[in-house]
């Protein structure tokens, strides 16, 4: 009778135990990812083989490199041995007067550090053509509580034929020198449009913003500037693949599968045609 | 051949439904005061050793009744028991509305036998229905609430404390057929999920079956919750106010010709408190308000003839505008519905009614003027017709049709002009309009061939239009009693479900019901529930169900999805199963009532396009859940209550290693993890205790109440959900957690 109760006494504490919290898990498994982005009429360049890193240890991303994959790239019945770039931490083809065509089907092979092979596919797109380029000059609003953009902001592009989201890059090429048209030089934060909560975010360091846009044409957003001065606008044609993985790279910290394009591994292989501009910012307190 | 059969067996049905020299007692069981229907009461004959109970509208039909004097008993909960002597003659049809008075604590032996006399004759397995009463006990900030209370019961599984969605045994809640007054409501919840939309001052009955539900209810894999409204006071009118922490409500009702009129309503005053709060016009508040408001009107056209005529509708509204983004949300239901009940003879009981319901989000933003709007809507037309006819003491029948036209609108538009919107679907816009029709036909008996044994066996034939597909569904129950405290009952069934509903878990903001249409199979599922129940301890009730449920192409939505025309662009389909075991002890009479549930139960999916396509346990499954509820009235005045929850911490999904993505351009990049086994790990418990106290008296003549609640007592913060903070170099294991102790008090007053 003993041995009953302490057997019912058991299935019960390991009933128990079997719901209870789980601890953070710090084990670590190495993995590899990807990072490979053609662009029409660039040559093939920037290719990343990253090995992913523990959890709990503080990032750095040249420890994450991995230098010792091999990387091949085959298209248009060529096959384009990479090597890699210290200065970089990429990939790219030594022959750079070689510019990746349009409307061509590239592949990728890398084997990595582990001996296996991640292998991936992409068919560049035909490039776009601006209708409206962006003004070169835009006076941000001086009233910011009203915040209505003037028609004649609207920047627009050819829409493309099987294409419906466009990729839009938005990069500031001086965050600091528009001050010394002021006044007073301000230190490089006064120069900030944006004051964003987490000021200490990397986000918030970033020059380059990205926009994932479903549509041929779009009025200037103001909360994309993240400086005043002068801007690169850059419209981008992306593949499937690529778009994809503007969705791993903005949405959530956990990386998605099904967000990836490298068979056998994680990563992507995608490409885009690119157009580009320019447009300065004026600051709107004169 | 098979309307032949058909046929033959409604002959035989009849040739059994008793002889010409029985009488028959039938008609209505309602409130002495109102004329409210008491749904449930028992009628018993105990000198023929004959009885029955009411239906949703109140009535009742006893065959075979010996031509004698005899002693009729009729009870209810809460109510006085009702003794009449009846002289039956031989062949007579007796027509009776027997007027129960009701009694502030009920105590007495009989009623407890009364409700156990009720409870022998129920079938339906899983079955609970709590006391109106206990439901407006039952309040977080101040708010009684249905699906608050429901969640207090064993099996009955939450996201998160914020959202009011019923996880019933493994099942989601769009796997829920929830109806008012038997049409179905799509989208009930307030405040984007954290209450629902039912007014409980505007509910007469509420009826939550959590699996193995007979055949007259179809369209759902996992649960019934069945809401009856109100019929209003068909003897004087009366009121009730009450000012709360988060709205007001008001109800009224009254005679009207031969029936009665009700109209209850609720509402926020968000508005008018956020302004007395000094505003930063660069961090607005959001304006924000919801109401909901319930309207019945009856009439008695003639002993035989009553119609009803109810309505309801809810709306949230939120709007925001600072810093070049100007942004509107509206979440709306609307329902009307028109029944017709008829008695033929005095044993055919028939339900005629034609409803429509809508339900529809809306959002509209101005982003420095790239404007987006999104709106979707299903809206339905129902025609349904009931008959039950009780054929004789130990045989009743229950057939129906049910047909319901639906339409769903999807209008999305993110071309940055709204102005733009054409039909059909591309990148940027969607604007699809959908028709579906459904159809269903039942049958089902509830049918005693032996003494202490009862049988429910039904079928349900449907057919989905736009799926193109034709499901028979059966369903069985069978209860033995062997003895009169202790019945074992036992459940099968098959349940189909159409609709698939694209929605956050935790936020009900975009709720999207999708039709099933050619792309991707019907959902189906089948339930096997054992259950035992005893009531030989006092007067308490208790309750053991073992559940087995199997779940075919069931959705999850396709978070990454940009686009799609058709419905597998939005979902992925998988299979599921849930098992588990429950133990409910419930006390329904006296100065103490409540409950002490506990459930222990595991769900799991697969789905080919996650997580690898392995298994894993979904983010709302808990291993353990343990709800007590405890009311106590102390004296005419003092009432005070209690109710306590633990459950085992819901699953999140663990990292094993983290990189860095840069896109060309970008200095820093996004941190990233990779994830290991989805939900592979748990939080820990979530528990909370509430209390609650009232006061009742008189003020100026009417009957007031204070009521103080306090939400999460002892201040237990559990987690909302546990991320990896990846934004800087040394990645955060963060936990956002949920709403601290909350004290409300709110007022009430009856006229």
């Amino acid at each position: 009778m003993k041995s009953i109760y302490i057997l019912i006494a058991a299935i019960i504490l390991s009933v128990v135990i079997y719901g209870c919290e789980d601890p953070v898990p710090t084990n670590y498994k190495e993995e590899y990812v990807v990072e490979a982005l053609l662009f029409v009429g660039e040559p093939i360049e920037d290719i990343k083989v990253l090995r992913t890193l523990p959890i709990m240890q503080e990032f750095n991303y040249d420890s994450s490199i991995v230098r010792d994959a091999v990387v091949r790239i085959m298209g248009e019945d060529r096959v384009f041995e990479l090597e890699i770039d210290t200065s970089v931490s990429g990939y790219y083809f030594a022959d750079k007067s070689y510019k990746i065509k349009a409307n061509t089907e590239y592949r990728l092979e890398c084997v990595l550090p582990n001996g296996e092979t991640v292998t991936g596919k992409t068919i560049t797109p035909a490039p776009s053509e601006w209708i409206k380029p962006p003004p070169p000059m835009i006076q941000f609003p001086i009233d910011t509580s009203n915040f209505a953009t003037p028609d004649s902001l609207y920047i627009e592009w050819k829409k493309m034929p099987g294409y419906s989201f466009y990729a839009l890059r938005i990069n500031n090429l001086d965050s600091l020198e528009y001050g010394i048209y002021l006044d007073n030089v301000p230190d490089d934060e006064l120069n900030r449009r944006v004051h964003g909560p987490p000021r200490g975010d990397r986000f918030f360091r970033e020059t380059a913003t990205w926009l994932l846009a479903p549509t041929s044409k779009t009025p200037v957003i103001w909360t994309i500037f993240k400086w005043f001065g002068p801007h690169e606008v850059s419209v981008m044609v992306p593949d499937y693949n690529f778009i994809e993985w503007f969705l791993q790279y903005s949405t959530g910290s956990q990386y998605n599968d099904l967000l990836g394009s490298i068979e056998g591994g994680k990563g992507v292989f995608g490409s885009a045609s690119i157009i580009r501009d320019s447009t300065f910012l004026l600051k709107n307190q004169p | 051949m098979k309307f032949k059969a058909f046929l033959l067996y409604i002959f035989i049905a009849a040739a059994l439904a008793g002889t010409a020299r029985a009488a028959t007692l039938s008609g209505y069981v309602v409130d002495d005061k109102s004329g409210e229907p008491l749904i449930g009461a028992s009628i018993a004959i105990p000198g023929a050793k004959l009885g029955g109970y009411t239906n949703k509208s109140g009535f009742f039909s006893i065959k075979d009744i010996p031509a004698k004097k005899l002693e009729v008993n009729v009870q209810f909960v809460g109510y006085e028991t009702l003794r009449r002597t009846i002289e039956f003659a031989r062949g007579e049809a007796v027509r009776e509305t027997f007027r129960l008075e009701q009694t502030s604590v009920t105590l007495d032996e009989v009623t407890v036998e009364a409700v156990r006399d009720m409870d022998r004759r129920e079938i339906t397995v899983s079955k609970i229905n709590v006391p109106v009463q206990q439901i407006r006990e039952i309040r977080v900030g101040g708010e009684s609430d249905l699906f608050r209370s429901l969640q207090f019961l064993p099996g009955i599984l939450t996201s998160s404390q914020l959202s009011s969605g019923l996880f019933v045994r493994g099942g989601s809640p769009d796997q829920n057929l929830v109806l008012v007054d038997g049409t179905v409501v799509y989208n009930p919840t307030h405040l984007f999920g954290f209450i629902s939309t039912f007014n409980s001052e505007a509910i007469a009955d509420v009826e939550l079956i959590k699996g193995g539900f007979p055949a007259e209810y179809g369209g759902r894999l996992s649960a019934v919750l069945n809401i009856t409204q109100k019929e209003g006071n068909k003897n004087e009118i009366e009121g009730m106010a009450k000012i709360g922490a988060i709205s007001s409500s008001a109800s009224l009702e009254g005679p009207l010709g031969n029936g009665s009129w009700l109209v209850s309503g609720r509402r926020t005053y968000f508005e008018l408190i956020k302004g007395l709060i000094p505003e930063d016009p660069d961090e607005p508040i959001p304006d924000f308000n919801f109401y909901d408001i319930n309207a019945k009107i009856t009439q008695n056209l003639s002993k035989n003839d009553k119609i009803f005529l109810s309505g309801f509708a809810s709306s949230d509204n939120l709007a925001y505008g600072s810093f070049g983004l100007e942004a509107n949300l509206r979440v709306a239901n609307r329902l009307l519905a028109a029944r017709w009940n008829h008695v033929f003879g005095d044993d055919v009981f028939t339900v005629v009614s034609l409803s429509g319901s809508r339900y529809d989000n809306e959002f509209i933003g101005d982003l420095s003027g790239y404007e987006f709007l999104i709106n979707n809507s299903i809206s339905d037309i129902s025609a349904k017709a009931s008959l039950e006819w009780f054929t004789s003491d130990i045989l009743t029948h229950k057939f129906g049709i049910e047909s319901t036209k639906f339409t769903f609108d999807y209008l999305q538009n993110f071309t940055g002009d709204t102005d733009s919107t054409q039909s059909g679907a591309s990148g940027a816009t969607t604007n699809l309009t959908i028709g579906d029709r459904n159809h269903s036909a039942y049958m089902q008996i509830n049918y005693d061939p032996i003494e202490l044994t009862t049988v429910q066996a039904g079928f349900r034939a449907s057919y989905f239009e736009l799926a193109d597909f034709f499901t028979i569904d059966p369903r069985l129950a069978v209860k033995y009693r062997f003895t009169d405290a202790l019945a074992v009952k036992a459940a099968f069934g098959i349940f189909h479900q159409n609709l698939r509903l694209a929605s956050q878990q935790d936020f009900s903001f975009f709720d999207t019901w999708l039709p099933t249409d050619s792309t991707l199979p019907v959902s189906r599922a089948v339930h096997y529930i054992l259950s035992a129940e005893y009531g030989g301890i006092d007067d308490l009730d208790l309750t053991f169900d073992i559940y087995y449920k199997q779940m075919q192409h069931v959705s999850e939505l396709n978070r990454t999805a940009l686009a799609g025309d058709k419905v597998s662009d939005i979902f992925y389909t998988g299979n599921a199963e849930a098992y588990g075991a429950e133990v409910f002890v419930q006390r329904k009479f006296g100065r103490l009532t409540g409950w002490l549930g506990y459930a222990f139960g595991f769900i799991t999916s697969q789905f080919d396009s996650i997580n690898g396509g392995r298994e894993f346990r979904p983010k709302y499954d808990r291993r353990h859940d343990l709800k007590l509820v405890v009311q106590y009235k102390i004296d005419d005045n003092w009432d005070v209550g209690l109710n306590f929850t633990f459950q085992s911490g819901q699953s999140y999904t663990g990292a094993s290693s983290q990189f860095r993505s840069k896109l060309p351009g970008n200095e820093y990049g996004r941190g990233k993890i990779i994830p290991t086994q989805r939900y592979g790990l748990r939080l820990p418990p979530s528990h909370q205790l509430n209390i609650n106290a009232s006061y009742a008296f008189d003020m100026w003549g009417l009957r007031s109440k204070v009521i103080l609640d306090i939400f999460n007592i002892y201040n237990r913060r559990d987690i909302w959900f546990r991320y990896y903070n990846t934004r800087e170099d040394i990645i955060e294991v963060e936990d956002v957690r949920l709403i601290p102790i909350l004290p409300t008090i709110s007022f009430e007053t009856r006229f």
